[in-house]
């Protein structure tokens, strides 16, 4: 319970009917929000995908990340180049840019894994910003500051582009994906094993749980399906930025949604719901203050769980 | 390279003095606070807004009220009272309120980039180098902040108070101290130093909402570089990371200045044991009265 507050055992209790009721409305605007403005469902699993990404790291092994978005960045990167620079084509490059983030996940997550708390979230930190330093600093790399924008028209195209409904299918199949892996690693030994970790890393260690390849084995998984999705949003936006690709506002959909929906398999999507239905329904009626909502909507929904341990 | 040697010394100390009030709230309440870089911001557009009808020393007693004011709110929400708190979910509840508050300036000033004017600009040559104002001005502030603030610990009745409750909430509690009240002390004293960090900045060149992310890092970095809870050695660290990163986008490019608070932090984690060792100790969070 490192992180406490997603502890699929702290989330609603099955007599809290005030929280249960809340989560149907939750849905119902969903629904609502799907039917009235469909072009916004792409948005909706990508929030379910990056929450299941955080999910594997935060949540089964409670090891909070704040850089996790990192991964994104590095999958987008990496497809984009392949397309641009190598002419792959778009079926191949996304899964190349989830390879890609999943081996940058095993290198870095051999390294900061070996802190916890504080050091490992301020290591993750350093990690983003790192890693946008060196996108906006490395003139080969990618075009000034970063940008570059993928050939959509031309002879050069590698891909026709999917429609939009392509995109969508893409996101759901890759959260869909996403979702079977932490199913799958709750009933295998790892799952075991990062559930210990989580509870008592000391205790983990005593039993002879190999707890770092555990922990590093979670964080490329973590790192890979966020590459996927970077892989994917990449040739959706066409011109990307590291500004767009590393935004702190995807981290905090990553955190939150888990948060607000807790752990395990399927809460995750839920949060990832109630996100959607925030960046999108409130977002579109003030759209400067996304990220004060998101912000501010993980600091009380912490706070209210505080309070409600606390009683 | 030698004024940018001196200028970055100088200019470090506006970073180390936020650092520093990062690590006074560590040390009594064992929550980090990765708001500070939000509350830099309070403070520098505090400063800013209040220039023009101040002088620029004015606005720097309105920089520090600011930051004092937002300090409080912000080590409120992330000390909770009578309920253990692991460190990670007061790493969670710092980082979704300066999202919110730095998210709420952009919405509030747009992120175009500010500078505070000081009545004397420009120049100023000591043993042949230019030195800038704004930045002696900020380096003399982060100086008598940190040394007023070490000295009120070390040598007061209140300083002893303190560390009391910093050693064991518990038995100073029992004795009578208001431990709670300590803890939104030291967090209004931390968003203080943080208001002055950010008065500093404004002096010495512009600020914007579109630096917070590399804020939160560099803060971060000299925290943990100083090893956290030790207010001369973060102040040094920030110095330190401060001249050796202006060298660095002097002989470089300036996108390289934050490489050396990276570097920093990467060496102070994987070579100082110490640091691996000190989360067993309090990462299972305090109870406090």
């Amino acid at each position: 319970m490192t992180v406490g507050l997603v502890d699929q055992r702290t989330s609603p209790k099955v007599g809290d009917l005030s929280i249960r009721i809340a989560w149907v409305l939750v849905g119902v605007g969903a629904i609502i929000l799907a039917l009235a403005q469909p072009g916004s469902i792409g948005t909706l699993f990508l929030y379910a995908v990056l929450a299941q990404s955080w999910n594997l790291i935060g949540g089964l092994a409670g090891y909070a990340s704040f850089g996790q978005v990192v991964f994104f960045g590095i999958g987008g990167y990496a497809a984009a180049l392949a397309m641009d620079r190598l002419g792959m084509s778009f079926w191949v490059a996304f899964p190349f840019g989830g390879l890609v983030a999943g081996s940058f996940g095993l290198i870095f997550g051999d390294l900061v894994l070996r802190v916890r708390g504080l050091y490992f979230a301020v290591a993750t930190i350093a990690l983003a910003q790192a890693a946008k330093t060196v996108i906006t600093s490395w003139p080969g790399l990618a075009g000034q500051s970063g940008v570059l924008t993928i050939a959509t028209v031309g002879l050069h195209t590698p891909t026709p582009r999917p429609s939009a409904f392509g995109f969508d299918t893409l996101f759901v199949a890759v959260a869909l994906v996403a979702t079977l892996v932490v199913a799958w690693i709750g009933r295998t030994r790892l799952g075991d094993a990062l559930s210990v970790i989580r509870d008592d890393e000391d205790l983990a260690g005593t039993l002879g749980i190999a707890v770092r390849p555990a922990k590093v084995v979670a964080f490329t998984l973590s790192a890979t399906v966020a590459g996927l999705a970077g892989g994917i949003y990449a040739f959706q936006v066409v011109s990307l930025s590291p500004s767009a690709l590393f935004a702190p506002l995807l981290s905090v959909v990553m955190v939150a949604a888990v948060i607000a929906g807790g752990t395990g398999v399927l809460r995750p999507l839920r949060g990832a719901v109630l996100l959607w239905l925030m960046a999108t329904g409130l977002g579109h009626l003030l759209p400067p203050l996304a990220e004060v909502f998101a912000g501010g909507f993980v600091a009380i929904v912490i706070m209210v769980e505080r309070r409600r341990r606390a009683s | 390279m030698g004024p940018a040697i001196f200028n970055g010394l100088l200019g470090g100390g506006s970073l180390g003095l936020a650092a520093v009030g990062v690590t006074m709230l560590w040390w009594i309440s064992g929550q980090f606070n990765l708001a500070q870089a939000a509350t830099v911001l309070v403070g520098a557009y505090c400063g800013w807004l209040s220039a023009g009808a101040l002088t620029p020393v004015g606005a720097l007693f309105v920089a520090a009220a600011g930051g004092g004011l937002a300090g409080w709110v912000i080590s409120a929400i992330i000390t909770p009272k009578g309920v253990a708190q692991r460190v990670t979910v007061g790493l969670l509840l710092g980082f979704g309120t300066g999202l919110a508050i730095v998210a709420a300036l952009q919405v509030a000033l747009s992120n175009d980039y500010r500078s505070i004017a000081l009545a004397a600009t420009g120049t100023s040559t000591v043993a042949g180098t230019g030195i800038s104002m704004g930045d002696l001005a900020g380096m003399l502030v982060a100086l008598g902040a940190c040394v007023t603030v070490a000295w009120c610990r070390d040598r007061t009745a209140i300083g002893r108070v303190l560390r009391a409750a910093a050693e064991d909430p518990m038995t100073a509690q029992l004795a009578g101290v208001p431990v709670g009240r300590m803890i939104t002390g030291v967090g209004a004293a931390s968003g203080a130093m943080a208001g002055l960090a950010g008065w500093s900045m404004g002096v010495a060149g512009a600020f914007s909402t579109a630096d917070a992310s590399r804020l939160v890092l560099l803060i971060s970095a000299v925290a943990v570089v100083g090893g956290i809870g030790r207010i001369a050695r973060t102040l040094i660290a920030g110095v330190v990371l401060g001249a050796v990163g202006s060298v660095i986008s002097e002989l470089a490019q300036p996108r390289l200045v934050d490489v050396p608070a990276l570097v920093g932090l990467l060496i102070a984690l994987a070579a100082t044991p110490k640091i691996r060792e000190a989360n067993t100790s309090r990462l299972r969070g305090r109870v406090w009265p």
